[in-house]
């Protein structure tokens, strides 16, 4: 009987805590997919909006010609955006790309910003059929990666939080589960850019 | 052997197999009894035969023993495979390095893929699956991952995308459903973490093995006193360790020829679906042709083999242990129908349904719960068996009819959400700006506005779109987080209940929600086996089916047909009269949520009942495919929809 007593604890537990590190692995992998493809939401409408953006800035060119800081500002701060992203994109869940790609949209939500209120001086400008086409979209692709970006930080919490939690905390440290960084952009600066209307 | 029979063929050799698998199980539990027997008969020998143990042929405790330490290791790999894909299979085609081009198609290939599932998707019945690209791959492949339609993807290589004629893509495409509609998906899985769990058991036996073989006691000479536990340790390692690598063998050479059969099913439903041919034999045709054949280079490539179009490309040598069987067989089984068989497709298609034992059987073997709505046989058979080119070619008229401005709403949850809402807001002006103003205060400014700048494009829209649309839009809504869904939720029901009544539409609409979206957010799983039969419910069947019947003003004459034509389906005990309905839509909703808990076959009779009671004028309104469909979901069927404005025979059963 010895040899079954024996048996059964050095067949139970190895397989115990087995069964437990790969649940809790499983788990954490499951979580980190889930937020880095809830940041691949945010960043397919980050792209579109930036490619809206030179339009916007082409057609707002042939009324304010003499703007052109204000319309290079915005450009570059937009490139400046483009290749954060491009960064961030790379390896989701790195805090210094994020914080990068963060620091980058809000420079171009302030340049943005300003460009809009400038545009409020020129009533051509704004009655323009294909300018007022351009901010309508844009608002809405603003609104898309608000929410993206609620969703995004949700499942960052939730990874955060099971990341944190004993026992979990174990097989992150042994496997590496970094935390994950929140997405948040100084959202006064770029809620402005959209409100402003065309109408 | 012709097509049908190819078909019944594959299903029934499945099921063989299947079987088949189980006994090597059983065969491993009992090597390892025998292997327990051996070590105790070793054991009473060195007690000694004064210690007054004996040793027993049959011992029930080691009986006991063998079938916890098979169980554990095979329930165990089991459980562990389960988990791991616990997130659908998305996890799965993430892991490969895929992209999600649901909702931003980069270029019109892209683009014609996402049409062709949507439209294979509205014209099965099935939630639209998210549809993923490998990017990098050139060579020509496509794989389903998921446990069941709810969490199925589909995806496609870069190469698929560019290499295929739209006919060939809607082939593969028909390929890939195949596989989600017959619960191929959770049959594999199962299968794969059997094996998986005989693997850990080999494992096991090595390290006892070599934890035996290593034990310094061993070294100091056998037999002694003091070793008793390395000796039985190392022999008993041994022994697992012959036995797991035995079995594994077995069982793996078992699950690559059911891996093969299905794949069989799968090309001859192809061409069910599509009604053609071509499509299918054409694009295995292409594959062969293919530099890059069907070759995948990203790592987890073999984790989805078994799901894969054509096979990975690293077991083709070994013919035996290969998930798929050789291309020219394949092409040369569609290719050897004959036109006349093609001619009798449209007859024979209506004979299948007696060879559909299979599947839902072969599951029911291998996995304890098959109680899955659509692992069962006949569910499944009436899903599968019945889409028609017909069926596809509408649903693709019906989607290209859907207004630009909404289906590009629909392919990202943030406006996604403002469409459902839209489409559920009051056709009353007052109460339209009642809810509106309800919307604003509860949903944030953002969601209010979208709605607003919807909600014209919704009112305007012909009613029979608003179901396809309506499918269309649960696919971007899996992206919400919980905390989104919720709110979501609860906005939903506000706009639901804001007229104190809730239409068919509305019942449709709530049922797809709550069967595709729920269980995706934590609550509950409605695909579960009911115990109950019809004539446990008959007058809940009947406020069912008299709404059914009573369609959009159907009276006297005609309601009595359509009535009498889904009366006719059913077990005795309906009255011959449909029942007069009082508070119509509350009777409606009540009956729904006693309806649950019938046996899939009996919601399969129900659910041809309606059919036949709406088809009786060969007419399809637009609210009786909305009860239909609310009735389908509600009960997590997957059925071939009935489509508003459909063509139609009276009388006759898809499938049957």
């Amino acid at each position: 009987m010895n040899l079954w007593i024996l048996l059964g604890i050095f067949l139970a537990v190895p397989l115990l805590l087995l069964m437990f590190g790969v649940g809790a692995f499983n788990r954490l992998v499951e979580l980190k997919n889930r937020f880095e493809n809830a940041f691949s939401q945010i960043d397919v409408q980050l792209r579109r909006r930036y490619d809206l953006i030179p339009n916007l800035v082409e057609t707002a060119k042939a009324y304010m010609s003499h703007e052109r800081e204000t319309l290079e500002a915005v450009i570059q701060a937009r490139n400046g955006a483009v290749s954060a992203e491009k960064r961030a994109a790379a390896n989701p869940g790195d805090p210094a790309a994020l914080a990068g790609l963060m620091g980058a949209e809000s420079v171009l939500g302030g340049a943005l910003g300003r460009l809009m209120v400038v545009a409020e001086q020129y009533p051509d400008l704004k009655a323009n059929q294909n300018m007022m086409q351009l901010s309508e979209e844009l608002t809405t692709t603003e609104n898309k990666i608000a929410f993206a970006r609620q969703a995004y930080n949700d499942s960052v919490t939730t990874y955060n939080t099971a990341r944190e939690s004993v026992p979990t905390n174990l097989i992150a440290g042994v496997f590496n589960f970094g935390e994950a960084p929140l997405f948040e952009i100084d959202d006064d600066a770029v809620r402005e850019t959209p409100q402003v209307s065309f109408g | 052997m012709d097509f049908f029979e190819h078909q019944a063929a594959a299903r029934k050799t499945s099921t063989r197999l299947v079987v088949l698998f189980g006994l090597a199980l059983l065969g491993l539990t009992a090597g390892v009894y025998g292997l327990f027997s051996v070590l105790d008969m070793f054991n009473v020998r060195t007690a000694g035969v004064d210690s007054g143990v004996r040793f027993a042929a049959f011992d029930p405790l080691r009986l006991v023993l063998a079938l916890a330490l098979t169980g554990a290791f095979v329930g165990g790999g089991s459980a562990i495979r389960t988990y791991q894909l616990r997130g659908g299979g998305r996890v799965v085609a993430e892991s490969m390095g895929a992209r999600l081009i649901s909702n931003a198609p980069r270029d019109a290939a892209e683009q014609r893929a996402l049409n062709v599932v949507e439209e294979m998707a509205i014209a099965s019945g099935s939630p639209v699956p998210p549809v993923y690209l490998l990017d990098k791959e050139d060579g020509i492949n496509a794989f389903a991952a998921g446990y069941g339609p709810n969490d199925a993807v589909i995806g496609l290589t870069r190469g698929a995308l560019e290499s295929f004629s739209r006919q060939e893509l809607q082939g593969v495409v028909g390929h890939e459903f195949s596989h989600i509609l017959n619960g191929d998906m959770r049959l594999n899985l199962r299968l794969i973490g059997y094996l998986h769990g005989i693997l850990l058991m080999t494992l096991f036996g090595r390290m006892l093995f070599y934890l035996g073989a290593h034990s310094p006691r061993i070294g100091r000479g056998r037999g002694g006193g003091s070793d008793k536990g390395a000796a039985p340790a190392f022999a008993l390692g041994l022994g697992l360790l012959a036995l797991g690598s035995i079995g594994h063998l077995f069982a793996r050479l078992i699950q690559s020829a059911i891996s093969r059969q299905r794949e069989y099913l799968a090309d001859a439903s192809a061409v069910q679906f599509t009604r053609s041919v071509d499509g299918i034999a054409g694009a295995l045709e292409r594959l062969g042709g293919h530099a890059a054949g069907s070759r995948l280079y990203a790592p987890n490539a073999e984790e989805a083999a078994h799901m894969m179009f054509g096979s990975t490309g690293k077991w083709n040598l070994a013919s035996f242990f290969s998930t798929h069987p050789p291309l020219d067989k394949r092409v040369a089984r569609l290719r050897g129908l004959s036109k006349e068989q093609l001619a009798r497709m449209g007859a024979l298609k209506r004979s299948t349904r007696t060879s559909e034992s299979g599947p839902g059987l072969a599951l029911g073997l291998a996995g304890g719960e098959s109680g899955m709505g659509w692992s069962d046989p006949e569910v499944v058979g009436l899903a599968a068996g019945s889409l028609t080119d017909e069926d596809v070619d509408y649903a693709r008229d019906l989607l290209e009819r859907i207004p630009p401005a909404l289906r590009a709403a629909v392919v990202e949850p943030f406006e996604a959400r403002a469409v459902i809402y839209a489409l559920l807001l009051s056709g009353d002006p007052g109460l339209r700006r009642e809810e509106l103003v309800r919307l604003e205060a509860h949903a944030d400014g953002r969601t209010y506005t979208a709605t607003a700048r919807l909600a014209p494009l919704t009112e305007a829209l012909d009613p029979r779109l608003r179901l396809p649309l309506l499918e269309l839009a649960a696919r971007p809504l899996r992206e919400m987080s919980a905390r989104q869904y919720q709110a979501f939720r609860a906005n939903l029901e506000m706009l639901v209940m804001s007229d104190q009544r809730v239409t068919p539409f509305e019942h449709a609409l709530r049922g797809v929600i709550l069967c595709q979206l729920d269980p995706l957010f934590g609550g509950r799983d409605l695909r579960r086996l009911g115990r109950l039969r019809l004539r446990d419910r008959l007058e809940e069947v009947g406020v069912v089916l008299s709404m059914v019947a009573h369609g959009a003003g159907r009276a006297d004459r005609a309601l009595d047909t359509a009535w009498g034509a889904g009366r006719q389906h059913l077990p005795p005990g309906l009255p011959v009269q449909p029942l007069d309905l009082r508070d119509a839509d509350a009777a409606f909703e009540r009956s729904l949520g006693r309806l649950w808990d019938l046996r899939p076959a009996e919601l399969r009779l129900l659910l041809e009942a309606l059919w036949l009671a709406a088809v009786s004028d060969g007419e399809v309104r637009v609210v009786e495919a909305e009860l239909f469909r609310a009735v389908a979901a509600a009960l997590a069927c997957p059925m071939p929809p009935l489509l508003a404005g459909q063509p139609v025979e009276a009388g006759v059963l898809p499938a049957v």
